[in-house]
C-alpha cells in the first residue's frame, strides 16, 4: 500500500515527472495532480500532452518514472516506478485537477504574484493521465530524513 | 544562449526543478533552490551534501532544468552537461557568501557548508511550450 502520509502530497501537491532516454538523457513535465490507487501501488499524474512529448518517448523506450511531490510546507516526496500506460482522465480526476489548479493560482497571488501569469501557468486542464507503478518512496523533505526510504508493501 | 531576459529566473527566487539520471538509467528528479549563472553558456549547482543528484552526475554527466521567471512565471527547459567543479574561485565565493547569509538568517550557520561550485554547460534553452 502506498503509505497515507504520502496521499496529501500526491493529490495536492506541486508535481514534476521525470524520465531518462536510452542514451541517458533526462527530461521531465510539471503535473496538475495525480490521481492513486493505494490497493494498487499505482499513482496516474495529470499532464498536459502537447508539454509531455520527450518524457512520454523515454518512458515508452525505457520505462523508469521518477516522480516528485512537494506541499507548499516543504513536506516532499520522491517516487520511482516503473510505466504502466497513458489513459485519458476520468470526470472525478478532472474536477479534483480543477480544485488543485484553483488553489495553487489563490496560493501563488498570495505570494505576491500577479494573477495573469498564474492563471496561464494553471488555467489550463490536463489532457492526459500517465500512470506508473510505484516500487520505491524517499523522503525530500528538507533536514534530517530527507533521502530517506519509506518502507511500504 | 543565457540573456538578459533569463536573468531574473537565475537570482533564487523561485524554485527550479533538477532531472539527473544514473548509469542505470534510473531518473531522478528534484527541486533546488537556485540555478546560478556564470555565463552566457554556463550555469553552476551548489555541491553541499553527496546527495542521489550528485551521485547521479558522477556517473552521467546530463541533466534537465526548469527554471522560472519570478514576476512573469515564464519558465525554460534547460539541456546541461556537467563542465567542471571550482572550489577555489570568485564564483565559489559568490555562491559561499550568499548560501551562509540565507543559512544564518535561518539560524543553520555553519550547517550547509558548500563544497564545491558544480559548473555545467547549457546545451540548449527553450522556452516552455516554444
Amino acid at each position: 500500500m502506498i503509505p497515507e502520509q504520502t496521499l496529501e502530497a500526491l493529490t495536492n501537491g506541486f508535481g514534476h515527472m521525470g524520465s531518462a532516454s536510452v542514451d541517458l538523457k533526462t527530461a521531465h513535465t510539471d503535473t496538475l495532480s495525480a490521481s492513486v490507487d493505494p490497493a494498487n501501488d499505482t499513482v496516474t499524474s495529470f499532464v498536459l500532452s502537447f508539454l509531455a512529448g520527450p518524457v512520454l518517448e523515454n518512458f515508452k523506450s525505457t520505462g523508469r518514472v521518477s516522480y516528485f511531490v512537494g506541499l507548499p510546507s516543504h513536506e516532499s516526496y520522491q517516487f520511482k516506478g516503473q510505466f504502466i500506460e497513458t489513459r485519458q482522465l476520468t470526470e472525478d480526476e478532472l474536477a479534483h485537477s480543477e480544485q488543485f489548479r484553483n488553489a495553487a493560482q489563490e496560493n501563488l497571488v498570495g505570494m505576491g504574484i500577479p494573477a495573469e501569469p498564474a492563471a496561464q501557468l494553471f488555467g489550463t486542464a490536463p489532457d492526459l493521465g500517465i500512470t506508473f507503478k510505484v516500487e520505491k518512496i524517499f523522503k525530500q523533505t528538507p533536514g534530517p530524513e530527507a533521502g530517506q526510504e519509506l518502507p511500504f508493501n | 544562449m543565457i540573456t538578459d531576459e533569463h536573468q531574473p529566473c537565475l537570482q533564487g527566487m523561485f524554485p527550479s526543478w533538477l532531472t539527473t539520471c544514473s548509469a542505470a538509467g534510473e531518473p531522478n528528479t528534484t527541486v533546488i533552490s537556485q540555478i546560478w549563472y556564470v555565463d552566457e553558456e554556463h550555469v553552476a549547482l551548489s555541491f553541499q551534501f553527496f546527495n542521489k543528484t550528485k551521485k547521479n552526475i558522477a556517473e552521467n554527466p546530463y541533466a534537465f532544468a526548469t527554471i522560472v521567471n519570478p514576476g512573469t512565471l515564464e519558465m525554460y527547459n534547460l539541456e546541461l552537461e556537467f563542465d567542471h567543479s571550482e572550489t577555489d574561485s570568485e564564483l565559489f565565493d559568490d555562491m559561499d557568501m550568499k548560501l551562509e547569509a540565507i543559512a544564518s538568517m535561518s539560524g543553520m550557520s555553519g550547517i550547509f557548508n558548500l563544497k564545491a561550485a558544480d559548473v555545467y554547460k547549457v546545451k540548449s534553452l527553450k522556452e516552455l511550450g516554444s
